[in-house]
This record gives C-alpha cells, sequence and structure tokens, in this order.
C-alpha cells in the first residue's frame, strides 16, 4: 500500500470520467470512502515515509505521521460527508473535478515533505478552489472566482519566492534537509524567506490583513462549497504554516508576531460578524474566527496547546461542515441564504442541526467545541497566557451574540415553508450531530490521539519562554 | 469528564429543584423540563469544577429554549448573553485555578495557595457569575424582561430555582474555601444590600405583575447575597434559610399569578381587582405567600430575615442592617400592591368573563403554604440540616435545641409559641365578635362606599391598583432610584459594539486591489522593519 | 401562671391605652385653648359602639382586617415585657425578642391595609399607601436606633437590653439614637407633624369611616392598646425598662406628655414632606449615634 494512492487515485478519477459521466457522484462518495476506509487503515503503520523517483535533493518524499494522518483522516472524511450529501443531486462534472482536485490539493499539502512539491499542491488545491467558487455560474460567482484568482496568484508569487530564495542559498527542497541548513543562510535572507512564506501561507491561512477577500468568497460559492473550504482548504494551510514555523525554528519575536496575528483575526473576524445578515457571511466570519483561534493556540508552540488546536481544527471542521450543508439545504430549497430564512422554514430536524453546530462552535457544552475550548483554556492557563484567556472568553461573548441572534430567527415568522429531509441526509446529519455530541461527552481518545499528533507536529521546536 | 459526589448541600439543591420542576411539570415542554431539572443534578452533585460547568451551561441554554417559545428576541438575546457572559467568567475563574491547583477536582481547590492577585481575579470572576445568575442590580437587565416574558410557570421555574444556583455556586467556589479575600466580600455585601433596596422601589412602581414579582425576586437574592459575604456559620444558615423560603415563596407567588392570569387573561394591576370573592383560596394563598414575602413572623419567612438580622448584628454591621431591614419595610408596600391588585378592591369596568382556573394551579401553591406554614411553627426544623452543611463547609455546627425554637447568637424565638398566641388571641376576639353578620347590610353595589359624601358615578375608576406607588416617584431619593437604569448602560455598549462591527466590517468589503496593495505594504514594512 | 400573667398584663394595657387616649384628648384641647371631653370619655364610647351593629358589610375579609389588626396590638402588648426584672408582667417575653416584636408591630398594619383594600374604597387604598410610605420612612431612623441598643446590649432579647441598661439608661448613654427613634416614636403614636390623616379630614378615608359599630370600637380599643405598646416599647429601649408598677406609670407618662405636648403644637407634614424629613434629620442622627457606638 502507498501513500500514492491518496493522490492518485482522485486524479484517476478523474482522467476515468469520460466512462461514468453520469454517475460522478456515485463514484465521488464511493471513492472518498475508500480514501477514507484507507486512512483509517494506515494507522497502525505510522509514521510512513514514502520516496518517490531519484535521490535526494531531489527526490519527491511524502511523510505520514501521526498529525498528518490525523488530517488526511478528516479531509477524507469531510469529503464523504460532502459527497454523501450531494448523493441525491444529479451528476455534475464541474463538481467532481473541483472537489476531487481539492482534496488531492489538501492531501497533498499535508503529505508533501519537499518544498517544491508542496508549491506543486499549492496551485492544485488553488485552481480547484477557484473552480469550486464560479460553481454557480453567475456573476457573482466568476466575480468572487477571478478575485480569489488574483489574489491566489498574488499568493503563489510569494510561494515562489521563498523556494527561490531557499533553492538560491542551499541548493535543497526537501523540508528536512532544510531545516538542517537554514541557519546557514544570511539572516536577512532568512527573515525574506520567512517573511514571504507568511504573506503567502497568510492569504492562504486566512490570517489578520490578508483574509479580507475571504467573505466575497466563501458567499459566491455555494454553501456547500464553503463548508469544504472551511473545513479542509484553511485547515491545510493552517498546518502548513506552522509546521513550517516549527520546522524552520522561527525566533521567539516571529511566534509572538504570529500570536498577534492570530489573535487580531479570532476578535477581528467575530466582531464583524455581529451586525451581519447575510448567513453565509456570517459562518464565514466564524470561520475566520475559528482559524484565528487555532492559529492563536499554535503559535505558542506548546504541546498541551497544539493538542488542543488540533483537536479544535476537528471539531471546528465537521461542526461548519455541518451548518454549511444544513444551510445548502436551505439555500437550495428558499432560494437564499439571508438570515431571515431562519424565520421562513418549519423543520425540527433542521433547527437541532443548527444549534447543535451553533452551540458547538460556541464551546458550550455538552458538545465538542467545549472540549476543545476547555483543553485550549488549561493549556494557556498553563503558560500563563492569561491576557489570551481573557480574549477568548470576551469574543467568545460576541460570537455567541451573533450565533444566538441566528437561532433566535427560528420562533419568528408567520407563514413558514416545511422542509422534509430525506432519509440519507437525516442520516449524515444525525451522524454529525451525534459525533459532535459523543466528541464533547468523551473526549479523551481524540485527544489522545490529538496529543501524539501534537508531539509529531511539534518535533524537536521548543518555544524558548 | 463528568464526576459526581452526593453532599448535603447538593441535596438540600437538588431537593428544592426537585419539588419546584416536579410540581410545575405539564406535557407541553416537559422534556426541556426535565432537560433543565438533568442540567441543575449536574451542578448540583458536581465533584469537579468541570461537571459543575458543563451542567451550568446546560442549564443556560436548555432555559434558553424554554423561553424562546414566549419571549422576543431582544429579551432572548439579553437572557443569552448576560448568562453566558457570566458562563465564561466562570470558565476564567475555572482555568485561572486550574493553572494553579492542576487539578479540576473541587476537593483539590486550596484558595489560600494563590497569590493575592490571583485571588482577587478568581473571587472577582466568579462573583460575576453569581451576581449574572442571582440579578444584582447592574447584572440584573435580563432578569425582569425575561421573568415578565416567560410563561407563568417557567418563571416560576426562574424565579424559584435558577436564580438560587448562583448562589451555590458561590458556597462551593468560595465560601466553602478558606481564604482572606475581603475587599470583594465587602463590596459584595453592599452589592446586596443595595440591590435589595433599588429593586424594592423598582418593584413598588411596577404595573405589570411579573415584572413586580421579578424585582422582588432581585431584591431577596440581594439579602442572600449579603448573608452569604459575612462568611459566618449563622449567616450561612440565613442564606440557606432564605434560599429555602423564597424557593417556596417564589413557587407560591408565581403558580398563584399564573392562575391568575390564566382566568382573567390580564397581567396588568391596573386591569384586574375585585377577584377577592371570587378566588377565596387563590386569595388566602398569596396572602401566606406575602406575608412570608414580607418576612412577617408567624410564617416561615421570618426565620431567614431573623437569622439574617442577627448575623449582621454579631458582626457589628450596624449601617448594612439598616439598609436590609429599611428594604425589608419598603417591601411591605410591594406586597400589599400585590395583594390589593389583584384581590381587592373594585372589579375593573371592562369586566370580561372568567374562566375557570386548572385545579393543577392549586397543588404546588397548596403545598408551599403547608410548608411555610409548618416553618412558621417549627422554625428550627431545618436547622440540623443547615448546621451539618456548615459543618460540611467548615464552619462550627448551629445551636439547635428543638424544632420550635429557633436560635442565633442574638436571641431566639419560640414558632410555635408565637404562632399558638396568635392563634388564640384570633380566636378569642373572633368570638367577642360572634354575631357579626346579624343585622349588616351588605353593600349593594360597587358605588355603595363612602365617597367624599357622595355616591360615585358609574364610570368612575375605583381601583387604585394602577396608582399605588406612584407618589413614591415624587420623594426625592426615590426617585433618584426609580431614574437610575442599567439598561441604558448596556443600550450603550451594544450601540458601541454594534459600531465597531461595522467599523470593522468594512475591512472585508475592500476591493481586490486594495487588498493586494495593503498586503503589499504590510509585507514592506515587515520587511524594512524586521523582527 | 402564664395566663394570669398575660390577662393582667392586657387588663393593665387596655386601662392605661384609655387612660392614656382620654388624656391625650384632654391634654390637646388645653394647648388648644379649648377645655375637651371628660378622661374617661373616649373608655364610655368604645363601651357603648361594643353593643352597636356594623351597618354595611363589604364580605369576610372586611371583617377579618380590625380583627388581625387587634390581634396584633394584643400580641405585642403580650411579648413586651412591662417590668425589667423578675417573672411577673412578662407575658410571652421570653419565647421572643425585640426583632420579633419590632416584626409584630406590622401585623397590625397589614390586617388593617387588607381589611382597607377589600371594601372598595379607592380613597381607603390613597389612605393605606400614604401609611405605609410614612411608615418606611418612620422605620429608618427607628431602626438604627434600634440596630445601637441591640449592639449595645450585645443581644436581641429584652433582659439583656434591660441588663446593658442597668447602670445607665440608654437615653443617657445614646442620646442620639434616642432623638432619631423618639422622632420616629412620635410618627408611630401618630403625632403630628408625623400622622397621616384619617377620616374624616381632607381624604375621606381611613379604616374609621368604613367600620362601624363594634368594629369601630375594636379598632379604638386596639389603637389605645397599641399606643400603650409602643409606649412601653420605648420605656423598655431607652429609659432602661421599669423597676415597678410605679416607674412604669411615671416612665410612660412622661414619655406621652412629650409626645402629646410636640404633636399639639405642630402642623401636619404632608406624607412626602415627612418621609423627606425623617430620612434627612433622624436617620442623620441614628448614623451619627452609631458611629459614636
Amino acid at each position: 500500500m502507498s501513500l500514492l494512492l491518496f493522490i492518485l487515485l482522485p486524479l484517476l478519477a478523474i482522467f476515468l470520467m469520460p466512462f461514468y459521466r453520469a454517475y460522478l457522484h456515485y463514484v465521488s462518495t464511493v471513492l472518498s470512502m475508500a480514501l477514507f476506509g484507507l486512512a483509517l487503515t494506515c494507522k497502525a503503520a505510522l509514521p510512513l515515509v514514502e520516496r518517490v523517483a531519484v535521490d535526494l535533493p531531489l527526490a519527491i518524499t511524502f511523510e505520514l505521521s501521526s498529525v498528518s494522518w490525523l488530517l488526511v483522516t478528516l479531509f477524507t472524511l469531510s469529503m464523504s460527508l460532502f459527497s454523501l450529501y450531494h448523493l441525491r443531486f444529479s451528476s455534475n462534472k464541474a463538481l467532481f473535478v473541483g472537489t476531487n482536485m481539492l482534496l488531492v490539493g489538501v492531501i497533498g499539502l499535508v503529505l508533501s515533505r519537499d518544498i517544491f512539491n508542496i508549491y506543486i499542491f499549492f496551485e492544485i488545491s488553488s485552481i480547484s478552489a477557484y473552480l469550486l467558487t464560479s460553481l454557480n455560474q453567475d456573476a457573482k460567482a466568476y466575480g468572487g472566482a477571478i478575485r480569489y484568482m488574483i489574489i491566489g496568484a498574488f499568493a503563489s508569487l510569494f510561494f515562489l519566492l521563498s523556494i527561490m530564495l531557499i533553492y538560491l542559498t542551499i541548493g535543497v527542497l526537501d523540508l528536512q534537509m532544510i531545516a538542517q541548513r537554514f541557519n546557514l543562510i544570511d539572516e536577512q535572507v532568512q527573515y525574506l524567506i520567512l517573511l514571504s512564506l507568511f504573506i503567502a501561507l497568510g492569504i492562504k491561512t486566512e490570517l489578520f490583513g490578508l483574509n479580507f477577500w475571504v467573505p466575497d468568497v466563501y458567499q459566491a460559492s455555494r454553501s456547500a462549497v464553503s463548508g469544504l473550504f472551511s473545513a479542509m482548504l484553511s485547515k491545510s494551510y493552517l498546518f502548513l504554516l506552522f509546521h513550517l514555523a516549527y520546522l524552520l525554528h522561527v525566533s521567539t519575536s516571529q511566534m509572538a508576531f504570529l500570536t498577534l496575528v492570530a489573535a487580531l483575526t479570532f476578535a477581528v473576524a467575530e466582531f464583524s460578524a455581529l451586525k451581519s445578515r447575510e448567513t453565509k457571511r456570517i459562518f464565514a466570519f466564524s470561520t475566520l474566527g475559528q482559524i484565528g483561534l487555532i492559529a492563536l493556540a499554535l503559535s505558542y508552540g506548546d504541546t498541551a496547546l497544539t493538542e488542543a488546536a488540533l483537536f479544535l481544527i476537528i471539531v471546528h471542521a465537521l461542526a461548519k461542515l455541518m451548518l454549511f450543508l444544513a444551510l445548502d439545504l436551505l439555500e437550495r430549497r428558499l432560494g437564499s441564504t439571508k438570515s431571515e430564512i431562519f424565520a421562513r422554514f418549519e423543520s425540527l430536524f433542521l433547527m437541532a442541526v443548527f444549534t447543535v453546530g451553533a452551540l458547538s462552535l460556541l464551546g458550550i457544552p455538552p458538545f465538542a467545541g467545549f472540549a476543545a475550548k476547555l483543553s485550549l483554556l488549561k493549556g494557556l492557563a498553563g503558560l500563563e497566557a492569561y491576557g489570551a484567556m481573557a480574549l477568548i472568553l470576551t469574543v467568545s461573548l460576541i460570537e455567541a451574540a451573533y450565533l444566538f441572534r441566528l437561532l433566535s430567527g427560528f420562533r419568528q415568522g408567520e407563514q413558514k415553508m416545511v422542509v422534509t429531509l430525506s432519509p440519507l441526509e437525516r442520516l449524515i446529519f444525525g451522524v454529525m450531530m451525534f459525533a459532535l455530541l459523543l466528541l464533547g461527552l468523551m473526549p479523551q481518545p481524540l485527544l489522545a490521539l490529538c496529543q501524539e499528533a501534537a508531539q509529531a507536529m511539534l518535533g524537536g521546536y521548543h518555544a524558548a519562554l | 469528564m463528568l464526576h459526581f459526589e452526593a453532599t448535603l448541600l447538593g441535596h438540600l439543591f437538588f431537593g428544592l429543584s426537585l419539588l419546584v420542576i416536579v410540581a410545575l411539570l405539564r406535557k407541553n415542554d416537559g422534556l426541556w423540563h426535565l432537560l433543565l431539572l438533568g442540567s441543575l443534578g449536574i451542578i448540583f452533585y458536581a465533584s469537579s469544577l468541570v461537571t459543575l460547568f458543563i451542567g451550568w451551561e446546560m442549564m443556560g441554554w436548555s432555559g434558553y429554549f424554554i423561553l424562546s417559545k414566549t419571549a422576543r428576541v431582544s429579551t432572548l438575546q439579553r437572557y443569552i448573553l448576560f448568562n453566558l457572559g457570566g458562563a465564561f467568567a466562570l470558565l476564567g475563574a475555572i482555568a485561572l485555578l486550574f493553572s494553579f491547583m492542576g487539578s479540576m477536582m473541587l476537593c483539590d481547590i486550596d484558595l489560600t495557595l494563590l497569590p493575592v492577585w490571583a485571588l482577587h481575579s478568581v473571587s472577582a470572576l466568579v462573583l460575576i457569575a453569581v451576581f449574572v445568575k442571582s440579578g444584582i442590580i447592574g447584572a440584573h437587565d435580563w432578569v425582569v424582561d425575561s421573568y415578565q416574558e416567560a410563561s407563568p410557570l417557567f418563571s416560576a421555574v426562574l424565579s424559584a430555582i435558577l436564580s438560587k444556583a448562583g448562589i451555590y455556586l458561590f458556597i462551593v467556589l468560595l465560601l466553602k474555601q478558606p481564604h482572606d479575600e475581603r475587599v470583594l466580600f465587602e463590596l459584595m455585601a453592599w452589592l446586596g444590600a443595595i440591590t435589595s433596596v433599588v429593586a424594592t422601589f423598582k418593584a413598588i412602581s411596577q404595573d405589570e405583575i411579573k415584572r413586580l414579582l421579578a424585582y422582588s425576586s432581585i431584591a431577596q437574592l440581594g439579602y442572600i447575597i449579603t448573608a452569604l459575604s459575612l462568611m459566618q456559620a449563622y449567616a450561612l444558615e440565613a442564606a440557606l434559610y432564605h434560599t429555602v423560603i423564597h424557593t417556596l415563596v417564589k413557587l407560591l407567588l408565581f403558580v398563584n399569578v399564573a392562575a391568575i392570569m390564566a382566568i382573567t387573561g390580564k397581567e396588568r394591576f391596573s386591569e384586574l381587582g375585585g377577584l377577592l370573592y371570587r378566588v377565596p383560596l387563590l386569595f388566602v394563598l398569596l396572602v401566606i405567600g406575602i406575608i412570608a414575602l414580607a418576612g412577617m413572623p408567624l410564617l416561615g419567612g421570618f426565620n431567614g430575615k431573623f437569622l439574617l438580622y442577627t448575623a449582621l448584628l454579631e458582626e457589628k454591621r450596624a449601617l448594612l442592617l439598616a439598609t436590609v431591614m429599611f428594604s425589608s419595610a419598603s417591601a411591605f408596600l410591594y406586597c400589599y400592591k400585590l395583594v390589593y391588585g389583584i384581590y381587592l378592591g373594585q372589579r375593573p369596568h371592562d369586566e370580561s368573563p372568567l374562566h375557570v382556573s386548572p385545579k393543577s394551579y392549586y397543588i404546588p401553591q397548596l403545598l408551599s403554604a403547608a410548608l411555610l406554614i409548618l416553618l412558621g411553627f417549627l422554625p428550627a426544623l431545618p436547622t440540623p440540616l443547615f448546621s451539618a452543611i456548615g459543618v460540611e463547609a467548615g464552619f462550627s455546627a448551629l445551636e439547635f435545641t428543638k424544632p420550635s425554637i429557633l436560635n442565633s447568637p442574638f436571641g431566639s424565638f419560640n414558632g410555635a409559641v408565637l404562632m399558638s398566641a396568635f392563634g388564640v388571641v384570633f380566636v378569642l376576639i373572633l368570638g367577642l365578635l360572634q354575631r357579626v353578620h346579624s343585622k349588616a347590610k351588605a353593600a349593594q353595589n360597587a358605588q355603595d362606599i363612602s365617597y367624599c359624601g357622595e355616591v360615585p358615578k358609574a364610570g368612575v375608576n375605583l381601583h387604585f391598583g394602577y396608582g399605588m406607588g406612584h407618589e413614591l416617584g415624587r420623594i426625592g431619593f426615590i426617585a433618584f432610584i426609580l431614574r437610575r437604569q442599567s439598561r441604558r448602560f448596556w443600550d450603550y455598549l451594544n450601540l458601541i459594539v454594534g459600531d465597531l462591527s461595522i467599523l470593522l466590517r468594512s475591512l472585508y468589503a475592500l476591493g481586490t486591489q486594495h487588498i493586494l496593495l495593503l498586503s503589499l505594504l504590510g509585507f514592506t514594512l515587515l520587511l524594512l522593519g524586521g523582527l | 401562671m402564664v395566663l394570669i400573667d398575660c390577662f393582667l398584663m392586657l387588663l393593665l394595657a387596655y386601662g392605661f391605652g384609655f387612660l392614656y387616649y382620654g388624656l391625650y384628648r384632654n391634654l390637646s384641647a388645653r394647648v388648644h385653648g379649648r377645655f375637651g371631653p371628660s378622661l374617661a370619655q373616649s373608655f364610655f364610647d368604645s363601651v357603648k359602639l361594643f353593643v352597636k351593629e356594623q351597618s354595611t358589610t363589604f364580605g369576610w375579609m372586611f371583617y377579618a382586617g380590625p380583627i388581625i389588626m387587634a390581634t396584633g396590638a394584643v400580641l405585642n402588648v403580650l411579648f413586651i415585657p412591662f417590668i425589667n426584672h423578675g417573672d411577673s408582667l412578662q407575658g410571652l417575653s421570653s419565647s421572643a425578642n425585640l426583632i420579633v416584636v419590632l416584626y409584630l408591630m406590622v401585623l397590625g398594619p397589614l390586617g388593617n391595609a387588607l381589611g382597607v383594600g377589600s371594601n372598595g374604597n379607592p380613597f381607603g387604598v390613597m389612605g393605606i399607601t400614604r401609611g405605609l410610605t410614612r411608615l418606611i420612612a418612620l422605620e429608618l431612623p427607628f431602626y438604627l436606633a434600634v440596630i445601637g441598643v441591640m449592639i449595645d446590649a450585645g443581644s436581641a432579647d429584652f433582659s439583656a437590653i434591660f441588663e446593658a441598661q442597668s447602670q445607665e439608661m440608654n437615653l443617657l448613654k445614646h442620646p442620639l439614637l434616642f432623638m432619631a427613634a423618639f422622632i420616629s416614636f412620635l410618627g408611630f403614636m401618630g403625632k403630628s407633624p408625623f400622622d397621616v390623616v384619617g377620616a374624616p379630614q381632607e381624604v375621606y378615608s381611613g379604616p374609621a369611616t368604613e367600620f362601624s359599630g363594634k368594629f369601630f370600637a375594636l379598632l379604638l380599643s386596639q389603637s389605645a392598646m397599641f399606643s400603650f405598646a409602643k409606649l412601653l416599647l420605648m420605656v423598655n429601649l431607652f429609659l432602661g425598662g421599669a423597676d415597678d408598677l410605679g416607674d412604669l406609670v411615671l416612665k410612660t407618662f412622661v414619655l406621652f406628655v412629650a409626645a402629646t405636648f410636640i404633636g399639639s403644637v405642630y402642623a401636619r407634614f404632608s406624607t412626602i414632606q415627612s418621609v423627606e424629613f425623617l430620612m434627612r434629620i433622624p436617620t442623620l442622627l441614628g448614623i451619627v449615634g452609631l458611629a459614636l457606638l
């Protein structure tokens, strides 16, 4: 069994598309579930390293460490749920290509161990994201896609700049070797490389200062696709950014800068959502906020906090995917994502879905978000980062304000449209809700995995405290 | 994840919750109420901070969903934001405690190990949670609207039970732990007393019945908070006693009002009146309720106040005691308004037909009335329990001779003697005035009264329920109190945050070229500035 | 034994109550330049009224009001000791204490309020509201003084309060507290300037107008007994209690005369004026008195 399967199988599926044009949604579902199964079976064999083609320094290396395993599993799971949800809709070529390429991209990003390869997957995921954004084929979608493309190109530019500088100075592309030789580089060039990487990955990770385009893109995309972005795309870059930061042993002050940016991302995004009347935009802001929160935790370079951050990544991906999918369902039935739609439908099940999702996002027990927030706060308390704790708790209140305002929409409105869910949809959402509840009540098994992953992710990095 | 432990304190609080919720259980939203009961069980039996917090939050949101069936959106937002604010403060305190104790178990907490600043912070954060739940003035903004807009029976739950969770929290986290925090407790004592005064006068000026009861709830919790802040065995007994009494009284009063609302469909004093001879049993129950609420002797309501006063006397807190007694005396006015506005005086002109009140409304009222009378007769009945709870919390045992004598270091009284004397004297005087009904003619109609030597014309408003308490507004310092509104502050804060939100949101409306320009600018600045 | 004691106390309170009421009518008449009725006139009035019937009824609560009120007055008499030592004329005071008595004093007004409220006369309730509003203000300085006395004695029991005054009575020990309490006491006794108008002045209201016959008699008697109980309370709190019956008469009489004379010469404050006055000067006196404790 090879790690290449994770990348080759979806690509193969895309190439063979003409053979099963009418059954793309089935293929996608089977494929993603197979990949999920594959990922699960890999657990026993961790860590897996695989080298394709020639020798170092030009070899293409993939590594499945416990942290990338966690993310790959999450991505394939998200993709499975996404495809399952789309089973009842007709086969869609652009969606099939886009999502599967996105899957290849994000899996490649977390598996690759050399920087040029990372760049390739960087581009694959970007292109598929542009494609997915324009899926609706209207002016708004194309506008969003073009905007995304321009900003993506800008990010690629900086990423290439950093690769170029690295190769010029130390002549290697393998991450491990870069890490070993990074100190040899002139300090100012080091700084330039790190800064370029920060700009490139910061744009993709959607950090404050570089994320002003995000709500528009999310709004232009279909809700379900936004869910995929939220669950997979931003998470893979988040991993990459901090993986590189730990690997290259960035200085304490640089980490502190990341902390600051993360805190700003969190606070500004949550504040911005407060007055928004557009559900998709609100969820986009909420995603930005959660990314800020995760980045904040990761930026301390502490095992306990990294563990909490990884847990939060998983929980948030699940909750956000669920919310976006449910929103997609509503968007298809009611033709709008304005927050008024909450007053216009009648479905106890969907109400429960939104409620559980929102409570989990807020970190309210007994849902999974609470376990994440608690371990986050415990970690911060351990580091005596009381300012960050106060920030998280205060801003969470803002988050509560807009999420509960959304929820209070349920009980307004007169003529309600009854929305019925198919058994499959009930199953999907039911499983996700149950997972959120279960993870909230019994977070220990997953936390243990996250701890293992955190150690793998931090490697030798220890923040000088 | 969840850790439980059975304590006497837990039994007491959970017992009260069980009593109230079971007494009020109805078919239509029974599940939510059971969830609420479950979350209360988690809180009251929790042995770890996390468990406590989980229960705390579940209580918050299950209350939210029950409330959401009847309340307006702005009220709901207020309810959830205040409660979550309190909960997050609690979470902060828990995380802070964890960072020093390294454990989440309640039994591992030792506040003496905390440095001074951490002790202050933890106490302040816990107090925020307590104050929000109890509706201490300033943090009470959510209370009144929620009580008013909740369904009548849920108002009873809110007032009788949910407001007590804060009291439990305080006892468990701050009272049980030895520490030498004093400044905050001094502040808390005065906050409690001021709350009781302010809320009392606010209550007097209300026209809606449930708003009056809500303010009265706030005032009663003010007494409990003041009692708790003394950190002393008899003060703890006072607080617990008052908690029990207030639960019973508010159960009785809210259900009584619910019955009246079911019968008349009205909820304002200005629309009610003269129901005494239509529903005499409800009237008698309400009178029992207000006697206990006002803390007059004979019924249980006096016992809590007596213990509070003696505790304050023992601590020589004369001014605090005078404030509390003053507020307690002022409470007579709203108690009277409650009974007069609904049952006494004249029926309003637009007399609409009365519905029959469901029998189920009587059971909880009779139950709590019976308990209040029992506690009036045997005031020291629960003392052994309170004493044991105090011992659990590290205080010395309370003096207990027999159930009819309530002891305190500043004097004692015999409830049985008091009650019997009242009964005997009442019966004797009644006997003296026998043949009461012999020749007196019943009043012919509503106009058959001594009205400035005239007979009032039909259409003249003869019910004074609405006007009662309005003249208080002409008294300087009461008018001053009535003019203060924390609502203005919170609205202002809301406005500021909203404006900030709109300002920040405009960042996300930047055009592509500006975003790129900004990124480049940032890159350049960072490059030149270095890190 | 206790029953006889109680009976004696009631008899004394009833007798002295009406004696003082007659004296009050005489003294205030003299101050106003009139002669006034005979000393026993009120007593005869009440006896006569006891055999008369109530004319109009508004239902059972209307009747229960005066009865509760009278019960409150009787209980007050029973729970306040007449004599500062020994076993005689102690009534039930060993089963209660000062705080209980203070709260029992509100029982009467409650019965009154319930009875008046049930008669349907809006002016009656207006009078009740005024009375209660003034009561709030009256109680604040009184409470301050009483708290001072209790803290000084270290207990709320009457015996301890007597004990604390065995050397020097509270009037001399804490003159400021006494002044605060005395100003409130004027109001409690229904003396100007803090009285609330009853029938038939200004507002045609008050319990006495709707109640007639034996209920009026009951109200008169309870008012006389209640006044005596209040005098007794002041004597016990500030004048060291009475050593014997003669002392009791002397001390209550001094207080009574002082209150009557002051009440006779002052004009009445409106409710708001009296609340604002009571909240300022006597309250301040009380606070200063407590600070000096």
